[in-house]
């Protein structure tokens, strides 16, 4: 997958340095919780967040829908682990590490960049450090979290990479800056 | 002649001067003039040519409700039409030009239209060009068509970007007078987040034009002020040039940010649409000053009384040297006190009221200004400039008592407040005959989603005409806004505003007000669109008494400035005309946007390569660059052929199908759907979701499965694999994935929520390539790392294993009747096993084949297709599928639908292969004709082609079709439609044309 | 432009981040069912001005059905709830009884 960059008035990246999971299971469940815990050291996130231990993420997807972000070179050794302390239990896991494609949007104004492309409120009152939402950006789904006040990760499908990341170079556009944040 | 004055002009920037054109010719202005002010300034007063008689027209107001000043700007790929002047910023290098004339703007030969105006009346095009009917097609609508519109159309494609902003907050405020910017602050004081937005490039309204003082400051100082603090709360967001145009359900409003019309070419995008999410809103609109109906109130050189002193304070620019006024209220002696200030003459001010009015009128008069009470004007004189206007009693028919020289006429009819944001999403008006204007009414406010009132207005467009209620009504609402969405008030000092005294109105509708036939038939009540104070009488005594009816018949209020002076004017008189109170006629709808926007602002960055999102599989790239010719398929680009050299498309997909058919073919399946199904219950789950059982799959194993709607129609199609005792892999359509994906889930969240099964989507997981023809086991022996012999990989089985090293999972699966593997690898691995595929099968005359291909492979073999032999209303019985629906199943989805006595039924449209008589090809969609003729005359039909090609392997022309009680007709020859020709003769017959034993596929 | 509050995010969603999905609280009718029974089932449905069961997806967010409690007449929301209910919540009902005393929607009220 190819790694790209913008430099506009925000700085556009994209990133393949996670495997990622889909795990369909009531998060509700201790024994997935535990399972969770056991595998890779994490807290099932509360719904609307995700939880992060060093390099591994859990966000909330919906109540049974985990999304699990895992360093690339640990990923084939934790979707092995996960399978097993899952074992018994009524889940899905599947590997989505090549659907998904990851962006992140770094300065100052990355937040206003998001809200020309998402109907959701990105504004740091309402959607500060730790929260993960999923939204329209544009004309296709995406998840996005706020990993630091300035920098926030964008999730969306492989096959809309290209169309994604000509949206975000377009918001990021020098000279469109909107600095309407209150 | 109007010109630039040394004095006033507190807008412009006399240190800079800008050129541009208009018309080719090469004028002056000042930064910060509008270009109506810059035309002005320059003595072009005559800006454009009415819609319907080509009058000669001159700007008529200062803001975005001018009906007249409309001009084409900018030039090729930055070219617009209909800008209002008044609203458009002179920059330099501008480029303007009128519109709607005929050699020129000065000598137009559609002005004819005026001199035929007694034979246009209102309704006349319905009236005149229904009969007879063949004429309109051919000659009524061309040269109706040819003489409509007024800008021309942009032929090149916008060269500006344009983009969206979505901003969430409690308050939105809209309107950057003193009753705007007093509302935000005490907004802003409750604590919660502001956006004030005003439309203009200045803050402040009409109070610093209009004199006006607050707490001691002049309102131009007060204005700065609270500017300065409002952008010092972190709580605010300000925006001027950007217009609040329109209020939604739930809070949602429209702002139109202008960002660089003003500025063209400075890279930054040219408009943005702000959408707006908040919890309550207020609108401090102001009003827009009402013209007076007397005859020539269209002549260049009639101005709205506000308007004139707007360009004289704000621009500098002298519409003229003698100015009558004339009015019906006080508001319009301050316009004859400016232009005294300013050193023109006022002649006369002629005032319809026989008491006139108070202190203002008082101050004039005090200037040795005559003023003329209850007196009107019965006639302005003039062609393409006003040259004098003729006095009358305004209590008579129209004799002319005097004469008086003048080249400007300013007149007022009173203040309508702008209720339009109030009442776009349902807040209801009231009548205040007092002030002789629609308000708001505060007890029917447009609703929000708790049920509650979410917009409240201020100031002037709450019916507020001076400037301290106009702020205490301000602060008011403010407060109560802050309030209801969640600040806290705090007691705060309200600031004293001070103006002249003022004394009643007196309604004007009509002057004189017994005024003769002639007279109406010159009195202009929609100046863009031509309509006459005789139209609405007219349409009146016609029946239409309807105000919706009225406003269609006469076209009032239906021009660009949809009807923003015209409308209270017009529905006066309608009133009048029905003998029915003015409330009772009521108000035309107003709807959304306040002004017109930009059809590319709406459309924001979804141009270009960003119109629409394309899907792309992995190997895209690859087909891109080996001659892909594309076919949009569910959001992705597929390519329908892959073309060398100098190849048709026909031809391209002839070799392929040959190729594949002999040797070996490689098509990217990446598109198909592919679903993981898992749990204790997805067995039971599957044979719900599918006509045929999935329970008994056993693992390894693939069944193709069809899928129906409650209503029994088929809709989805594909080959389910089991993988182990829990989970099957479900492949769908390629424009199936998603909706399918979201149909298993909609069952599962809300039918059977209590089953135990799991379902993700995992299609763009997996890159998956179909290896197809005679040579396909040849090369992935050659690749080697699985056993893919017919031994250990049967027909219909599947196996997980490596090819070349690479992990994939292969189905032997075939849609094409020929030896076939579905390969599916991780998606990242799938342009290098594509490429993979390519080298090493080039020894095996490895070629890709496209979808065309596809269809003509499985057309052969008499395969349906989703979308092709399905539209929707096709069951699986009519498909020769009934081996597919499972007789053991007591339910699945669509099993009730089937059992209907019309569905349950063997006389039906049935599918059948056509072989024409003549080896030609069928046209798709062509009907089967049948005897006789239905009900409406149209020829009945039995029949009709699903899928039609040229089958390259056969030498002929093939097609599928629906055709009634066709497997019972095997043999008989029927006809099928043409167009442009004659029937076409078909023979029914088996739909598999190829291999019929299915020995290709199962070696 | 609506917006909803989808339960299972806990937050409101926009209405193009939103699909809607017919009436709420249908029951199924499949093999066995009169044609009567069935025919009520796929195309019997009602459209009230006023108090309406409606059914909502978070299309663009967790993906979940949820039901909408609201006035057609008015666009007012009374609440909404999770779609895994064969009706609606007493707490739905009783914010729908303040506001519209007397409603009824099919069998309930």
């Amino acid at each position: 997958m190819s790694e790209r960059e913008f430099q506009g008035y925000v700085t556009i990246r994209q990133h393949s340095d996670h495997s990622m999971f889909t795990l369909r299971a009531s998060l509700a469940s201790s024994k997935v919780k535990a399972a969770l815990k056991t595998c890779l050291n994490v807290a099932v996130p509360k719904r609307g967040t995700y939880a992060q231990t060093g390099e591994t993420l859990l966000a909330w997807m919906s109540p049974d829908e985990l999304l699990i972000m895992v360093p690339k070179d640990a990923g084939g050794a934790a979707f092995a682990a996960l399978e097993q302390a899952l074992d018994g239990l009524h889940y899905l896991l599947a590997d989505v590490s090549d659907a998904r494609v990851r962006f992140t949007i770094e300065g100052g104004s990355a937040r206003e960049v998001v809200a020309k492309l998402a109907p959701m409120d990105a504004s740091a009152a309402q959607f500060g450090v730790g929260s993960f939402a999923r939204s329209r950006f544009a004309q296709v789904a995406g998840a996005i979290f706020v990993e630091q006040e300035d920098r926030l990760s964008l999730i969306c499908f492989r096959s809309v990479q290209d169309y994604v990341f000509a949206l975000l170079c377009g918001a990021a556009k020098p000279g469109s800056e909107v600095r309407a944040q209150s | 002649m109007s010109t630039r004055l040394a004095s006033h002009g507190r807008l412009i920037n006399r240190a800079r001067a800008l050129s541009f054109t208009f018309n080719g010719k090469v004028m002056s202005g000042f930064e910060g003039d509008s270009l109506a002010a810059s035309l002005l300034a320059n003595d072009q007063m005559l800006m454009g040519r009415s819609f319907k008689y080509h009058r000669p027209r001159g700007v008529l107001a200062s803001g975005g409700e001018e009906p007249n000043a409309l001009i084409n700007l900018g030039v090729e790929s930055g070219f617009e039409p209909n800008a209002r002047a008044t609203t458009t910023e002179t920059f330099s290098g501008l480029t303007a030009a009128s519109q709607n004339h005929f050699p020129s703007l000065e000598f137009d030969v559609g002005a004819i239209n005026s001199k035929l105006s007694r034979f246009l009346p209102a309704g006349f095009y319905y009236k005149m060009f229904i009969h007879p009917r063949s004429f309109w097609k051919h000659i009524y609508e061309p040269i109706i068509r040819h003489s409509a519109g007024l800008g021309k159309a942009p032929k090149a494609r916008d060269q500006d970007s344009y983009e969206h902003y979505y901003h969430h907050c409690e308050v939105m405020v809209v309107g950057g007078g003193i009753a705007g910017l007093q509302a935000a602050q005490s907004a802003a004081a409750t604590g919660v987040r502001v956006l004030l937005v005003e439309q203009t490039a200045h803050w402040g309204g009409r109070a610093p034009v209009d004199g006006v003082t607050i707490d001691g400051l002049a309102a131009e100082d007060w204005v700065a002020q609270t500017l300065a603090e409002l952008a010092a709360c972190d709580n605010v967001v300000i925006r001027n040039r950007t217009q609040g145009s329109g209020v939604y359900d739930h809070g949602y409003a429209l702002a139109y940010e202008r960002i660089a019309d003003h500025t063209p070419g400075d890279g930054r995008p040219r408009h943005r649409l702000w959408r707006v999410r908040c919890k309550q809103i207020v609108t401090a609109t102001g009003a827009i000053e009402r013209p007076l109906s007397f005859a020539g109130n269209d002549i260049p050189g009639v101005m709205l009384a506000s308007a004139v002193r707007d360009y004289v304070v704000n621009f500098a620019v002298s519409p003229g040297d003698r100015t009558v006024v004339v009015t019906n209220n006080d508001d319009a002696y301050r316009t004859a006190l400016c232009l005294l200030e300013a050193g023109l003459e006022v002649p006369l001010i002629v005032d319809a009221r026989p008491e006139g009015g108070g202190a203002l009128m008082e101050a004039v008069q005090a200037s040795g200004i005559r003023v003329a009470l209850g007196r009107g004007i019965a006639k302005v004189k003039g062609g393409k400039r006003v040259t004098g206007v003729q006095i009358c009693a305004q209590a008579g028919e129209g004799s002319v008592l005097e004469e008086v020289a003048c080249d400007v006429v300013a007149m007022s009819g009173g203040w309508s407040p702008v209720v339009h944001l109030w009442s776009h999403c349902g807040g209801k008006l009231i009548w205040d005959a007092d002030q002789a204007m629609f308000r708001p009414d505060p007890d029917q406010p447009p609703l929000g989603a708790d049920g509650a009132g979410f917009v409240k207005v201020a100031g002037l467009a709450n019916g507020h005409l001076r400037s301290a209620p106009v702020l205490e009504d301000a602060a008011e609402q403010g407060r109560a806004v802050g309030r209801a969405a969640g600040g806290k008030v705090q007691k705060a000092a309200v600031p004293a505003a001070m103006d002249a005294e003022e004394v009643a109105l007196s309604p004007v509708w009509l002057m004189p007000q017994g005024a003769s036939y002639a007279l109406r038939s010159k009195a202009w009540l929609d100046f863009q669109n031509d309509v006459k104070v005789s139209d609405v009488q007219l349409a009146a005594q016609e029946g239409f008494e309807s105000v919706e009816h009225a406003k269609r018949y006469t076209t009032l209020g239906m021009a660009t400035d949809q009807g923003k002076l015209s409308n209270i004017n017009g529905l006066a008189i309608l009133s009048k005309s029905l003998n029915a109170p003015i409330p009772d006629v009521g108000t035309t709808t107003f709807r959304p946007p306040y002004t017109p926007i930009s059809m590319a602002s709406l459309a924001g960055e979804a141009r270009g390569e960003l119109f629409q999102p394309v899907r792309k599989t992995p190997m895209h790239a690859w087909h891109d660059s080996h001659g892909a010719d594309w076919e949009p398929v569910g959001g992705w680009r597929r390519p329908y052929a892959y073309l060398r050299g100098s190849e048709t498309v026909a031809q391209a997909v002839e070799r392929e199908v040959i190729n594949t058919r002999e040797k070996l073919g490689f098509l990217d399946a990446s598109t198909l759907g592919k679903i993981i199904v898992k749990g204790p219950d997805a067995g039971k789950f599957l044979d719900m979701m599918y006509t045929n059982m999935m329970s008994n799959l056993q693992p390894g194993r693939c069944r193709y499965g069809l899928m129906c709607s409650e209503n029994g129609f088929l809709s989805d199609d594909g080959v389910v694999a089991r993988i182990d005792e829990q989970t099957w892999l479900c492949h769908t359509t390629s424009g199936g994935a998603d909706r399918i994906h979201a149909h298993m889930e909609e069952w599962l969240q809300t039918e059977w929520w209590d089953w135990k099964v799991w379902v993700v989507n995992v299609t763009e997981q997996l890159a998956q390539v179909a290896v197809v023809g005679p040579n396909a086991r040849k090369l992935l022996e050659k690749l080697g790392g699985m056993d893919v012999s017919a031994e250990r990989l049967p027909f219909m089985a599947w196996a997980d294993g490596t090819i070349a090293g690479i992990d994939c999972r292969a189905y032997r699966i075939s849609f094409s009747g020929e030896l076939s593997y579905e390969i599916a690898v991780p998606a990242n691995q799938g342009l290098v096993f594509w490429e993979m595929l390519m080298e090493a099968g080039a020894e095996f005359g490895a070629m890709p084949y496209g979808t065309e291909c596809l269809h003509i492979l499985r057309a052969e073999k008499g395969f349906i297709m989703i979308g092709d032999e399905t539209d929707g209303t096709v069951i699986p019985q009519d498909l020769g599928l009934s081996w597919a629906i499972s007789k053991k199943k007591d339910d699945f989805l669509g099993k009730r639908a089937q059992q209907r006595s019309f569905m349950d039924n063997p006389d039906r449209w049935q599918l059948v292969g056509l072989e024409t008589l003549d080896g030609s090809v069928l046209e798709d969609g062509a009907y089967a004709i049948a005897e006789g003729s239905n009900a409406n005359g149209q020829g009945n039909t039995q029949g009709r082609v699903t899928s039609t090609y040229y089958s390259p392997t056969l030498g002929k022309g093939i097609a599928m079709g629906l055709v009634h009680n066709g497997p019972e007709r095997m043999g008989e020859v029927i006809y099928f439609t043409k167009i442009g020709t004659n029937p076409v003769q078909a023979k029914i017959v088996s739909p598999v044309f190829y291999d019929p034993e299915g020995e290709k596929a199962n070696v | 432009m609506l917006i909803l509050n989808c339960p299972y995010c806990g937050c409101y969603k926009d209405e193009t981040e939103l699909s809607a999905g017919g009436e709420a609280h249908l029951k199924r009718f499949g093999p066995g069912a009169s044609d009567a029974e069935f025919e009520g089932y796929l195309f019997g449905r009602v459209n009230p001005k006023g108090v309406h069961f409606e059914r909502w997806r978070c299309a663009s967010g967790c993906g979940k059905w949820f039901h909408a409690a609201r006035c057609t007449a008015t666009l007012e929301v009374f609440g909404t709830y999770k779609a895994q209910t064969l009706k609606p919540p007493q707490a739905i009902k009783d914010a729908i009884s303040a506001k519209r005393p007397g409603w009824t929607w099919r069998d309930f009220s």
